[in-house]
This record gives structure tokens, sequence and C-alpha cells, in this order.
């Protein structure tokens, strides 16, 4: 599983506890963060060979028409590059958190549309996996269903590396988490008798 | 109105838009990154790009003989 590089003393999101550790910080795959800026590249490419049709047309022979076609073409790649880099950003905000306590999940599904979802390890009932197509499996990399006890919604995850290490990942740390409160409600059971 | 500044006036919104959508950017960078993560390097990256075209631009733009557009 690719894990970013977890400092467990570090406060990762608003609501961890002091004593909350994280395990794993999962992101999209690079293949799928690097998307934007793949088509970013050609996009330059086409604009430069534009230009330069146009110039070998002779369509900004003069040097005022081809002073603004630089212009012009330089505001499109400017833009491009902010666009492709925005895209990124949403991609790259995209975040699972995984601790010893909580499934927390941030989901970037645009500039001003953010939402995170703080699960409880306990309410999760499964982690369903899907690698889907020749790209998917060629890379390694699908999407992660996470399903919840109660009314919380179910949550998918898409594009992730790895899914099944990290499904395996989120299905241990619910297993220690739930022995551990286990053990907790039998100590005070005996506590109070 | 005369055709420079007519130019100048379409340039100057367009790279005011920019301006929004990289303040925005790093807005984003600033108050959602996590400890540790890429979105301040991809920031800066960006800053030298933006630079970069930016200067490209100036220069392709500094071609034009003002003066003689009305």
């Amino acid at each position: 599983m690719k894990r970013g590089a977890v400092n467990e003393s570090t406060k990762y999101f608003e609501s961890q506890d002091p004593d909350e550790k994280v395990i794993a910080i999962v992101r999209k795959h690079s293949l799928v963060l690097m998307t934007p800026f793949v088509v970013l590249s050609l996009f330059i490419l086409v604009v430069i060979t534009l230009y330069a049709l146009l110039d070998y047309l002779g369509a900004i022979s003069n040097t005022f028409s081809n002073s603004i076609a630089r212009g012009i073409f330089g505001l499109l790649i400017l833009y491009a590059t902010l666009y492709s880099f925005t895209s990124w950003l949403i991609k790259y905000l995209d975040i699972l958190i995984l601790t010893n306590k909580h499934l927390v999940i941030i989901r970037q599904d645009g500039l001003f549309m953010r939402g995170v979802s703080v699960l409880d390890l306990g309410t999760i009932q499964d982690v369903a996996t899907k690698q889907h197509g020749f790209i998917q499996t060629i890379f390694g990399f699908g999407k992660i269903d996470v399903q919840t006890a109660g009314e919380a919604p179910n949550f998918v995850y898409s594009g992730v590396a790895n899914p099944i290490s990290i499904q395996d990942a989120i299905m241990d740390a619910k297993e220690i988490y739930v022995k551990h409160n286990l053990k907790i409600s039998s100590e005070i059971v005996s506590a109070k008798r | 109105m005369n055709q420079a500044l007519v130019i100048k006036i379409i340039f100057g919104i367009f790279s005011l838009f920019w301006l929004g959508g990289f303040l925005i950017y790093g807005y984003h960078v600033f108050s959602y990154g996590v400890p540790g993560d890429a979105t301040k390097k991809s920031f800066l990256l960006l800053s030298i790009i933006s630079v970069f075209l930016i200067l490209l631009i100036t220069f392709g733009l500094s071609g034009i003989d003002w003066s003689t557009l009305r």
C-alpha cells in the first residue's frame, strides 16, 4: 500500500484526538494524479503547433499580429496551466486517513465543494474492492467501497493504488479497535461487580 | 477608445481573472493541505511556471509599437 509519510505526533485533521494515531494516508494513484498534466502537455503541443502553422501560413506575418498571437497563446497556456494544477489539487486533496480509531474520508469534489466524513472503525461492516478494466488491472488501482452500519452512507473511493492492501489495513485496524473496545468494556463490567 | 487601450484592457481583464484563480489555488493549498504533503511544493512550482509564462507573454506583447495604434 502506498502511504504518505506519516508522523504519529502530527495532527492531520481537525477532530483528531490527542491519543489517536494515524496509520495511513491514502491518496489516488499517481497515474490518476498525473492525468491533468498529461492533458496540459498535449494542449501546449497543440497551441505551439497552431502558432507554428499560423506563422507558416503567413497569417501572423506582421509584427503586430505576431505579438498579439504570442500574447493570446501565452495567456491560453497560462490558463491551461492553472486549470491543470487545480484539477490535480482537487484529486490530490481527496484523501482517506486511517487511524487507530477512525476512518476519515475527505472528498474534494471541486473548488469550494468539500466534504469530510469521520467514520468510527466499529461502524464499518464491510470493505469491498473493485478493479475494472485493462488499465486499472495493469497499473494496480481501483476503487474501494466502505459499507457502514446504521444511517451512515456507504463510501466509495475511486482511483486508489493497491485497493486490496488498503482493504486489509482497514479491516485489520477495525479488528484491533473492536478487540480493544471489548477489552475495555469487560474491564468496566468486572470493575462494577 | 483607441486600439491600444482596448487590447490592454482585454489582456488586463484576463490577467485579473487568472490572478483570482491563482489566489483561490493558494487558498486551497494553505487551508486544506495536510502536514507533509506536496501541496505547498505544487504552489511553488505553479508560481515559478506562471512567472516564466508571464515574462514570456510580456516579451511577446513587447513587440507591439503601442504608439502607432489609434
